[in-house]
């Protein structure tokens, strides 16, 4: 039992780094009905951010966190405006095409540069470990710690998206792009700052993947992005509360199926994957639009 | 000037007699070790994509569904081949006759074992569409490739080395040469036909009594058979494979051949998978650089040139040696024809020049 609760704790705090990055994957196809496979690439780069925040400012958890953000979301921007903004009218298999593209070309070009280059790099520890005994169970500062700023920040883009005025631009963009142009809504803006807010999100989660697992390197992107991806589209893909269900549920998935067999632990998000799209093709909570004829 | 032809009865001949040629030259170049083993080996992996390349073009080019899986399909031939070679063949390979019959053997049970796969991929194909069927095939890839890393036949996370190295130039070429054969007959079929109708207008062809089901899951299964067959031959090439080699970055690489090749088109998916295996060796000079540039000529073609560098032509061996007719020549025009046109007008006035000082 207390087995059972302590990986159901590391589940959790596995599932909010999924959940943040789900977010954003969720975010951008709910607008532009794009599979962003470069999402897990921001998140990388947000890594290697802090990495170097921490270099010229010491451990400071705020700022790390701060610039890595920022810089994710700068770079989700521009991505979107240099490479996704020319295809958007283009087959929807295309810009999936590009997406591949600009995945590879994030990564590849982060290899080749001189100070991010191929070898992994050791994450600094921005929080320092205390270990919390209640009932034999073991909790530790970073777990708590963790949980909560994704908390705080799951609960600033639920408000930021129902309560303010670009939140509701978001909305009518993902439910009509047309009609919402003739109604005023500027769609370039409300696409770039969704792709903002999707690349921030990453970036928190890059940070949280590095206090986890403290080496990075160029691929952690596309590994943990391929996951959170599948937990978006397991909660349904486009929706808001389904992709932090489905990133916490498979966060605590993976964790209990890596105690099993520690090679079925990636196998496991695909197999359910697999059946949740074959008997609910939209997800667990996604509406599924019929063709129109 | 330009003379006006008779586009019905004309025929161009001409890749008829390339094909053979290129053959010879080739083999001569490699038999005389001009071409050392390092450049022989590219010449057969740029053979071997081409193949996986081209099937990835029925799926996604002439059927037009969306699959991301390919590097699974092969990974399943590669593997089952594989260990039919090592395990059961091997004692029996003692002559060169027995060593490719069993070998063709080996690659034939590979890709059936493929297209069985490939059937099991292509059944939710029919409930999912777009955006979701690339997730799914996708899934389906890691899955296998997860697969290989359990089972112990197949040597879990160590993969199976020391395969017989019997992949050849011959056997390569042949297999590519047969590959287009098969698809373009198949292309050209009641079969193909309904492929094509899937992909122009689903419901339309459904409408117009095209078995669209049986159509997807043909496509799925005769695509997963020719991946098989690539994936044969590459772990009869590199003698050592294990399950990372057919990862989800591979399977990129085919959508990234055919997508910057010319979709739609089997010629384009060969040229664009030989061009972009040469490219990376050709620009190794600069270091980790080399690999920045190709997902940028992706992204750039797919911006400026969604059609693909080679244009949906398809060679005059894939078209029967038929002439396009002028419209489709022009809409389907690839980097070949802007070259060749620009070659033209460059003689055309050449000539008007020498014609004017004659005169």
């Amino acid at each position: 039992m207390n087995n059972i609760i302590q990986l159901l704790i590391y589940g959790l705090q596995l599932g909010s780094v999924y959940a943040l990055v789900s977010l954003g994957y969720t975010m951008v196809y709910g607008i532009v009905r794009l599979i962003n496979s470069a999402h897990g690439d921001y998140l990388m780069l947000g890594a290697y951010t802090a990495f170097y925040v921490s270099l010229l400012n010491g451990n400071n958890l705020i700022l790390c966190l701060l610039g890595a953000m920022i810089a994710s979301g700068l770079i989700a921007m521009l991505s979107d405006q240099l490479a996704f903004k020319p295809v958007r009218e283009q087959p929807k298999f295309s810009s999936l095409v590009t997406a591949l593209g600009v995945s590879l070309f994030i990564q590849n070009l982060s290899r080749a540069l001189p100070f991010i280059g191929p070898i992994p790099k050791p994450f600094p520890t921005l929080i320092t470990k205390k270990l919390y005994n209640i009932l034999d169970i073991t909790v530790s500062s970073t777990q708590i710690l963790m949980i909560i700023i994704a908390l705080i920040l799951l609960f600033l883009l639920t408000y930021i998206v129902n309560n303010t005025k670009i939140g509701r631009a978001m909305r009518a963009v993902s439910l009509d792009r047309d009609a919402s142009a003739l109604m005023g809504v500027d769609i370039n803006k409300t696409i770039t700052i969704t792709f903002f807010i999707g690349g921030f999100l990453a970036g928190a989660g890059g940070v949280f993947y590095g206090i986890m697992y403290p080496t990075i390197d160029v691929s952690i992107g596309s590994l943990l992005g391929n996951k959170a991806f599948i937990a978006a589209v397991i909660g349904g893909i486009g929706n808001l509360n389904g992709a932090m269900i489905g990133g916490i549920l498979m966060g605590v998935i993976e964790i209990f199926a890596t105690s099993i067999n520690a090679d079925i632990g990636f196998g496991v998000f695909y197999l359910i994957l697999i059946i949740i799209l074959i008997f609910k093709p939209a997800g667990l909570f996604g509406k599924l639009t019929n063709e129109k004829v | 000037m330009m003379k006006i032809k008779n586009n019905d009865t004309n025929k161009t001949y001409l890749s008829y007699i390339v094909v053979p040629v290129l053959f010879f030259v080739l083999y001569y170049l490699i038999q005389t070790k001009t071409i050392n083993m390092y450049w022989r080996n590219i010449i057969l992996i740029c053979g071997i994509n081409g193949v996986v390349a081209m099937s990835l073009n029925l799926i996604n080019g002439i059927t037009g569904q969306s699959c991301l899986g390919q590097a699974g399909f092969m990974s399943v031939g590669a593997y089952v081949s594989a260990m039919l070679t090592k395990n059961v063949f091997k004692p029996y390979m003692t002559d060169t006759f027995q060593t490719y019959a069993l070998f063709v053997a080996a690659l034939i049970i590979g890709g059936l074992a493929a297209g069985l796969i490939g059937f099991l991929i292509g059944l939710p194909s029919l409930r999912l569409r777009g955006d979701y069927l690339a997730i799914i095939t996708l899934g389906f890839g890691e899955m296998i490739r997860v697969m290989w890393r359990v089972v112990p036949a197949a040597g879990r996370a160590k993969g199976i080395n020391s395969i017989p190295k019997v992949t050849n130039f011959v056997s390569v070429y042949i297999i590519v040469f047969l590959v287009m054969l098969i698809f373009r007959n198949f292309t050209k079929s009641s079969y193909g036909r309904s492929c094509i109708a899937v992909r122009e207008n689903e419901l339309a062809g459904e409408t117009m009594g095209i078995n669209t089901t049986a159509a997807k899951i043909r496509a799925f299964v005769f695509a997963a058979i020719v991946a098989g067959i690539g994936g044969g031959l590459y772990s009869h090439l590199m003698t050592f494979i294990n399950p990372d080699t057919f990862n989800s970055a591979k399977s990129t690489d085919y959508v990234l051949y055919l997508y910057t090749g010319g979709v739609g088109s089997f010629s384009s998916a060969l040229l664009g998978a030989i061009i972009f295996t040469i490219i990376p060796e050709i620009l190794r000079f600069m270091g980790e650089w080399r690999l920045v540039v190709y997902p940028l000529v992706l992204i750039l073609t797919m911006i400026y040139r969604p059609k693909g560098l080679f244009g949906k032509h398809e060679f005059g061996f894939m078209r029967f040696g038929e002439k396009e007719n002028e419209y489709e020549k022009e809409e389907n025009a690839g980097i070949l024809m802007l070259i060749s046109k620009a070659v033209k007008s460059l003689l055309n006035g050449k000539k008007e020049k020498t014609r004017k000082e004659a005169q």
